[in-house]
This record gives C-alpha cells, sequence and structure tokens, in this order.
C-alpha cells in the first residue's frame, strides 16, 4: 500500500471512533445505507491493519468493541412487553412480516396472543375503509343534489327543463364547496381516520372469526348509518341470508395435497358408479319405439357416440 | 432539592427533584424512602444511557404527566414524534437499545413510546430480509419452514 493511501486513513479511523462510542445527530435509521457506510468504513481499517499501519491499542480495542456490538442481535433481545409496543405501532401485514425474521417472533406473533391483535387490526382497518368509502359517497350524493338544485333554479323559467333530467345534466366534474362544507368534510375524515386501540374486553373475543364472518362473509351485526342511508339511496337490498358455504380458514395447518383430498377410495369409488351408469344403460331394452323412424341424424350419431362409450367403458 | 443518582458504573449525577421524578420508578422509591442525600442505585443502567436519560428528561421536565387513558391512546402513531426527540433518538443501534430499556426499568413513559415509535419507523416498509441485516437477526428457519410461513402470509400481502 502507498504511503499515500496510509495517510488517508487516520481519517476514517476517526469516524470509527464516533460510531463505536457516543455518535450523535448524525445518523439516520430510514435505511441501511448509514450500516454500508460503516461496513466500508471497517474494511478502510481493516486494510490499514492489514498494511501493518500502527494503531493506538485504544483505537483497536474500540474497533473491537464496535464489531462485537454491531454483530450483536438487541432487537430480539427486548422484553415482550417492549415488542408489544413496536408490534402495536405496525400496520397487521407488517406484524405478519416480523414474524417471518426469525422463530422467536414467529412464536411470539403467529402462536401467542399477538395474532388476535392482527385480526382485530385487520377488522378496524377494514372497517375504517368502508366508512371512508361510504362517507366519499354520501359526500358525492350530496354534492350531485346540491348541483341538481343549483341548476334547477337556475333554469327554472325554461320549459325545456324536466325533473327527470337533473341527474344527466350534472356531469361528474365536483363544483367547488363552500369553505364550511370543505370544513365538515375535513372533520368527517379525520373521525373517519381513526383506528381503535384494542382494549381488554377486545382481547377475549375471536377476533379472526370476526374477520371472517364480517369482512369475508359480509355478515355485520351493527351496519352504519352511513352505510344504511347508502343502501337505501343506491336500492342495494342486501341478502337475506349469507352465503351459506365458505371454506373455514385454518391457521397453521398445512395445506392438503390434492391426492389427499381425493383419496384412493373415492376414485374407486368414482368408477364403480360409473360402471353402474354404463350398465344401466346397456340394460335398456333397444327396442323400436312408435315413431322412432323418424330420428334425426343427430340423434343417430348420439347413439353413435353411445356405443363408443360402451365400446370404450374400461374405466 | 437535588437528587443523586447511581449508575451501573457507580458513576453519580445530581438531578433536580422534578426532572428525576420524570421516572415513575425513581419516584415511588422517594415516595417510599423519604428525601435523603443517599445516592439512589440504578444498577441496570450505564453511565452514558444515563446521561441520555437525564438529557430527555431535563428537556421535558415541564411536560405534563401521562395518564393511563392518554398512553391507551388509538390516535397514537409512529409518525408523530415530535423534532427535538427525533433528533435525540438519532443515536446508534446500540444505544437505541439501550434507551428504550433504560426506558422500560425506569417507567419513563414518553421516552419509551418515542423509542418504540422509532423502531417501528425503522421496521416500516421493510422486507423481512432487510430487517434482519439492520438488526443482525439470525434467521434460524429451514428453507422449507420459511416458504410455509411465506406462503402462510401470502394473503396479507395484497392489502
Amino acid at each position: 500500500m502507498s504511503p499515500a493511501s496510509v495517510s488517508v486513513h487516520p481519517t476514517t479511523i476517526s469516524l470509527k471512533v464516533d460510531y463505536a462510542g457516543q455518535r450523535k445527530h448524525s445518523t439516520s435509521h430510514d435505511s441501511a445505507d448509514q450500516y454500508s457506510s460503516d461496513e466500508e468504513q471497517e474494511r478502510k481499517l481493516s486494510e490499514a491493519m492489514a498494511a501493518g499501519v500502527e494503531l493506538p491499542k485504544a483505537l483497536l480495542r474500540h474497533h473491537a468493541k464496535a464489531k462485537k456490538m454491531a454483530k450483536r442481535d438487541l432487537f430480539s433481545t427486548l422484553p415482550d412487553g417492549v415488542l408489544r409496543m413496536i408490534l402495536s405501532l405496525l400496520q397487521p401485514h407488517q406484524m405478519l412480516v416480523l414474524s417471518e425474521l426469525s422463530r422467536k417472533f414467529y412464536e411470539f406473533i403467529v402462536l401467542g396472543q399477538e395474532m388476535n391483535e392482527v385480526w382485530f387490526r385487520l377488522v378496524q382497518q377494514e372497517q375504517v375503509e368502508a366508512r371512508k368509502r361510504d362517507e366519499w359517497f354520501l359526500t358525492k350524493l350530496r354534492e350531485q343534489e346540491h348541483r341538481a338544485v343549483q341548476m334547477a333554479r337556475t333554469f327554472s323559467g325554461s320549459s325545456a327543463f324536466s325533473s327527470s333530467g337533473y341527474s344527466s345534466l350534472a356531469d361528474d366534474d365536483g363544483l367547488p364547496m363552500s369553505n364550511q362544507q370543505k370544513r365538515l368534510v375535513k372533520k368527517k375524515d379525520s373521525s373517519v381516520d381513526k383506528i381503535k386501540a384494542m382494549r381488554r374486553s377486545d382481547r377475549k373475543k375471536n377476533w379472526c372469526k370476526i374477520y371472517v364472518d364480517s369482512i369475508l362473509r359480509g355478515i355485520e351485526e351493527d351496519k352504519p348509518a352511513s352505510r344504511r342511508q347508502r343502501d337505501s339511496a343506491t336500492g342495494n337490498v342486501p341478502l337475506a341470508k349469507p352465503v351459506a358455504k365458505f371454506q373455514t380458514i385454518t391457521l397453521n395447518a398445512p395445506l392438503p395435497e390434492p391426492e389427499e383430498l381425493q383419496g384412493r377410495e373415492a376414485v374407486t369409488q368414482n368408477k364403480i358408479e360409473k360402471r353402474a351408469y354404463y350398465k344401466s344403460i346397456r340394460a335398456k331394452p333397444k327396442g323400436k319405439k312408435p315413431g322412432q323412424d323418424s330420428h334425426s341424424s343427430h340423434e343417430r350419431m348420439e347413439r353413435s357416440d353411445l356405443h363408443w362409450e360402451e365400446d370404450g367403458s374400461e374405466f | 432539592m437535588p437528587i443523586t443518582l447511581l449508575s451501573l458504573d457507580d458513576v453519580q449525577f445530581k438531578v433536580d427533584k422534578e426532572v428525576a421524578e420524570r421516572s415513575i420508578l425513581i419516584k415511588n422509591m422517594i415516595e417510599d424512602v423519604g428525601e435523603s442525600d443517599a445516592p439512589i442505585p440504578l444498577p441496570n443502567v450505564s453511565s452514558s444511557v444515563l446521561k441520555k436519560v437525564i438529557e430527555y428528561c431535563e428537556h421535558h421536565r415541564n411536560d405534563p404527566v401521562q395518564t393511563q387513558d392518554e398512553t391507551d391512546d388509538p390516535r397514537k402513531r409512529s409518525n408523530d414524534i415530535e423534532e427535538w426527540d427525533m433528533k435525540f433518538m438519532m443515536v446508534d443501534q446500540e444505544m437505541l437499545f439501550e434507551i428504550i430499556l433504560a426506558a422500560n426499568y425506569l417507567d419513563i413513559k414518553p421516552l419509551l413510546d418515542v423509542g418504540c415509535k422509532t423502531v417501528a419507523n425503522i421496521i416500516k416498509g421493510k422486507t423481512p430480509e432487510e430487517i434482519r441485516k439492520v438488526f443482525n437477526i439470525v434467521n434460524d428457519f429451514t428453507p422449507e419452514e420459511e416458504a410455509q410461513i411465506k406462503k402462510e402470509n401470502e394473503w396479507a400481502e395484497d392489502r
């Protein structure tokens, strides 16, 4: 290594000391970039050591300590209460992402009570989304009505105007709302945006079942007023009964193989049934019925197909 | 009246009572023992971490104490960190986790909240592999198990 390159290293080393000791207000947690730059510094320090450059002992100790600390998994050592707090700040799908990190997290999230919280938050999220959609729909509806009234006033003298033409005259572009209306809409938006925290009484409920019933199956016990209004406005009549058949989700169960699903016995049973069916066809008398002469060629073809099937009925 | 705190490595810190009482643990200790000149031992906190914790408590000495209802506030988000707190938390990872552990031990809820929010912000939007890299987490799943878990969680990815 040339002396010029060695002279660069003290700068790098001093940076490294900052990292190992009290590095303040100089790092960003947003990306792994900081770690990659640290790696680069570490590499340069190693190069200096390999080149035989004399380094102070304290510096080497710092370097060794920093290296040891950098490899430590501190996140996994956090107590359960703290981990729970961190999880409560994440989106439900991100909670599941954490369960993919290691066994510890999988056991903590998926096999523990946290999974119920994932379901709870999914239900909450879906409800908030639904409320937002309904509010948006009602706002648009109100805007449309408002436009129609305004147009009715504008064209009140015109004989060509008819009440049935209100909606057709109103196009999709929204009219500018008054400040008060905007404030009201904003207030509603912010109220709709809230996701409730899981309370003690909520912990006892099976949120997986609630999610499946209310979100996937669409059985809603307490339909919000906005949804009822929306349904009445659009003429949407909800299903009298929920969908009768629905596959129940079983968590953590291995997915069944297609062969397992059918089974050898089922295949045999199927064969027996088919054989019995073709036997019963063969057993039917083949005597001519009155008026059978007028059979169309199509029927004849069907018969020939039947014969072919009979021949090839070696299932 | 100043209170003396004794860190794990026997370093003493003199702080005002109202600053020290941001920690519920210290507050309860003072209430139980009564006011005395004897230093309060904090065997789980090193001097470097205690210095940071005191810095935080000094800055927030006049903040109202959070009630239980406020701490359970459903509106809490990970992106509503004050600017000063955000800068305060810009430390290396080891220090960040040490601060979180100290806040948990000393029962300083606002500091614990800020620490957790910072960690949550690091995690947000990252893949499992990226999170493992950032926190040096060892993947102890077998490839089959990993595939199985990925399959289990596939449904949530679209949401």
